[in-house]
């Protein structure tokens, strides 16, 4: 019997929940931008994104999706970050953590690209599109003090290993063997010549050995710094904290005879996130602006049969979450705007989502909820419904989560 | 297997033929791939140039007038650890120039193991 009723008193919790997370999870992130924006717009699978780390593999992909450039693509997504391309080797990891937006822009700065063929469904004369995005934040949040203790941890360590590598390194200079090399090869007066190089390799061959000796009694010598290390190093994880805000937009043409002085604008789309982000805990904000041109479906259509053609539309979305650092009280909010620019034929319409939850302890919560669709169908009397539950289990004190 | 140590030192030992015109010698160390974290230390004789533990990597590091560096030595040294989410990758790149040739030598491993670490030891002898 205790079972049963614990049973149903979870059940009664966890539809609550489901009411209130519903929304959350298929609202606000429904207007997301795009990992890729070109992709978006030609609607070229995610999984078939090209994205080279070096001017290599952006040549190897350019190469392989056009035949040796023989033909243009007839599928072909590519995203190409900059910095990583042409700069990558200069940013450290303290880099990430770089406050200046120049930084942030660069470092975060995405261009996207795509081509595809279509087949125009009443002459069945097929024709490329093209399509062309970026994408890059503003401002991010900061690292978590849990980061940057850890990274003070870790520089802490490499600070003592790099001191041992100062020692190691005079120990080595001033070994005979070593020496006697340096001798040799600067008693050569032309570097160019084979004897000098030969002498050369000996003295660089010989410092790569010393040190690596060095190195492994050093190992040998500090397990445990060595392994400390290495454990911190392998859970270094970027938690970052604060406010943020990033861009991503583009925008994509067609080519109805395949020449490229006649072109038609398609689709294109941008959008504007931003919000705070609490870290693994407490606060989360996020708030999303999207204006899209003759995008694929209108999202203020609940039809979904309205023609998209010369269709301008803009959506807004904002979510809050938080919880207390003991998790016995947490707040949702939830609000989606979403609206047709171009034409009055659909009303700009709006929902809203809130639900709040405290644990009482012994099995009781206490939790309030109360929202709005887009349509006020789910309203009485007004456009606002409410439900207030006290939820108390039986039995023993085990928590409901 | 465990990964060969030789392959996690990075040593190098060059002279570097100065012009003795009054000209400006730079340094570039540039660690890879991104979300890597050295240490660095960097010294002209026994004088630092930098504060010691540089974790950034160093681009256009004024050495000293090459009229002034003759028979003096350039060491960096240090290590760099593997931090980076999507990268086993560890490289360095020395650069040294403003002297009768430049200098650019590229070191590079992937480790084996997430968390390794690197040694660095680079000797630049700078002569007339």
């Amino acid at each position: 019997m205790k079972k049963k009723i614990f049973q149903l008193a979870l059940g009664l919790l966890l539809t609550a929940f489901a009411w209130a997370q519903e929304n959350t999870e298929e609202g606000v992130d429904l207007l997301k931008a795009p990992s890729s924006p070109a992709a978006q717009l030609l609607n070229i699978a995610p999984n078939t994104i090209e994205r080279p780390t070096d001017i290599t593999s952006l040549w190897i992909s350019v190469n392989n999706a056009t035949d040796g450039l023989a033909k243009f693509p007839t599928n072909y997504a590519v995203d190409v970050s900059p910095a990583s391309l042409f700069n990558s080797r200069m940013i450290t990891l303290k880099d990430l953590n770089s406050n200046k937006t120049g930084n942030i822009m660069w470092q975060s700065f995405v261009v996207s690209a795509g081509i595809k063929q279509e087949t125009d469904t009443l002459t069945n004369n097929s024709f490329f599109k093209a399509a062309f995005g970026v994408k890059f934040s503003i401002f991010r949040p900061t690292w978590s003090k849990k980061t940057q203790i850890l990274y003070d941890e870790v520089t802490a360590l490499q600070r003592k290993i790099t001191g041992k590598i100062n020692v190691a390194l005079e120990e080595v200079i001033s070994d005979p063997g070593y020496t006697k090399l340096l001798a040799k090869r600067d008693s050569i007066e032309d570097e160019e010549s084979q004897v000098y190089k030969d002498a050369d390799d000996a003295v660089n061959k010989m410092l790569a050995t010393l040190m690596t000796e060095k190195r492994n009694e050093r190992i040998a010598a500090n397990t445990e710094l060595q392994t400390q290390l290495k454990k911190k190093a392998r859970a270094f994880h970027i938690e970052r904290v604060g406010p943020f805000l990033d861009f991503a937009g583009g925008f994509s043409a067609q080519f109805p005879t395949n020449k490229f002085n006649y072109s038609l604008g398609d689709r294109s789309g941008a959008w504007l996130t931003g919000g705070y982000d609490g870290g693994e805990k407490s606060l989360s904000i996020l708030a999303i602006a999207r204006y899209l041109y003759q995008p694929e479906s209108i999202f203020a259509d609940s039809t979904g049969k309205m023609p998209t053609n010369k269709i301008s539309t803009f959506d807004m979305g904002a979510r809050l979450l938080y919880s207390t650092k003991d998790e016995l009280f947490s707040l949702s909010f939830e609000s989606i705007y979403r609206s047709v620019l171009s034409k009055s034929i659909v009303k700009p319409s709006w929902k809203l989502n809130f639900s709040a939850e405290y644990d009482l302890g012994f099995n009781k919560k206490i939790s309030i909820s109360f929202g709005r669709d887009f349509d006020g169908m789910i309203s009485k009397g007004g456009n606002l419904i409410a439900a207030l539950h006290l939820i108390t289990g039986f039995g023993n004190k085990k928590d409901l989560k | 297997m465990a990964q060969d140590p030789s392959e996690l030192v990075f040593t190098l030992d060059k002279k570097y033929k100065l012009k003795n015109d009054g000209t400006d010698i730079f340094l570039d160390v540039i660690i890879g791939d991104k979300g890597q974290k050295p240490d660095l230390d960097i010294k002209l004789n026994s004088k630092a140039l930098l504060p010691p533990g540089q974790d950034t990597s160093i681009k256009s590091l004024l050495i000293g007038k090459d009229s002034d560096l003759d028979k003096k030595i350039l060491k960096v040294t240090g290590n760099v650890v593997d931090t980076a989410e999507d990268s086993n990758k560890i490289a360095v790149t020395i650069k040294v120039k403003g002297g009768v040739n430049d200098l650019s030598k590229k070191f590079s491993v992937t480790v084996e193991d997430d968390g390794e670490e690197v040694d660095i030891a680079f000797i630049i002898r700078f002569n007339f």
